[in-house]
């Protein structure tokens, strides 16, 4: 019997900060898995520069800082979902937030 | 952004931000299926078991197999809400420290300095119209900044600094 298949998501919304283990570490997480999953960070910290170098990769499409905008998430979003879709050719350089 | 269907997972410890931006998601056409840590989310990703399973007696010792992996879920199950309900108290006494306690000190503050300028009447009253209507606009980012700095001096073994 073959187990049910579980939908893959096609843009993650992390946070830096999580209870065990953290954004960045889940992210790591990920990529060595090779689950290509576009991301947008958030968080609450803007100081933490070591965080935000630690979050760069290919498949970091947006670090916002909180508070962030309706339009600074959505864009986000719609980005990583373009990215995503044009799969891993042709990719664009991680965006910056605009709280930089 | 258009009805297409697409799945974003979103991954917060606050709650508030996972409503609101999940919200958010759905009102652009988005599905969103939301976790409050990254364990939620990498067991949501792993292939589920079915919760019935129908088998030939033959097969019985693999149903005992089965069993236990079921005893041995349902043990896990209990671990994550045991786990969820700590994280939840430990983010609400993370909230109450970095809003109420500092908004409350704030006003504290310009309530001292409207009282210390009582002598001088005019001074005082601008002082308690200040308070009065005083907005704190760059909380959340100073609130942010603070907690760091706790975190780092004092109480860095109650929250994880990441």
């Amino acid at each position: 019997m073959e187990p049910p298949r579980t939908r893959r998501p096609d843009c993650l919304v992390l946070d830096v900060c999580l209870p065990g283990m953290s954004g960045i570490d889940l992210h790591r997480h990920l990529v060595a898995r090779n689950h290509k999953v576009p991301v947008v960070f958030i968080t609450a910290h803007p100081s933490d520069d070591r965080a935000r170098s630690e979050a760069a990769s290919d498949w970091t499409v947006a670090y916002l800082i909180k508070p962030f905008s309706e339009d600074e998430l959505l864009d986000a979003v719609n980005a990583a979902l373009k990215w995503k879709a044009r799969g891993e050719t042709n990719r664009a350089k991680p965006r910056r937030s605009s709280h930089e | 952004m258009s009805d297409t269907g697409a799945f974003v997972y979103l991954v917060d410890d606050d709650v508030s931000v996972r409503e609101g931006v999940a919200r958010l998601v759905r009102s652009a056409g988005l599905m969103a299926k939301r976790f409050s840590s990254g364990d939620g989310f990498l067991a949501a990703l792993r292939p589920k078991l079915p919760s019935c399973w129908v088998l030939d007696m033959a097969l019985l010792a693999i149903g005992r197999g089965l069993s236990r992996l079921r005893v041995y879920q349902i043990a896990r199950e209990f671990d994550a809400r045991l786990e969820g309900r700590l994280d939840e108290r430990l983010r609400v006494a993370r909230e109450l420290h970095d809003t109420m306690l500092q908004r409350f000190q704030a006003s504290l503050a310009q309530m001292q300095a409207a009282r210390n300028l009582f002598s001088r009447r005019h001074q005082a009253t601008q002082n308690l119209e200040r308070a009065i209507t005083w907005r704190p606009k760059r909380l959340p980012r100073d609130g942010a900044q603070f907690r760091d700095y706790v975190v780092r001096r004092r109480i860095g073994g109650i929250w994880k600094s990441c």
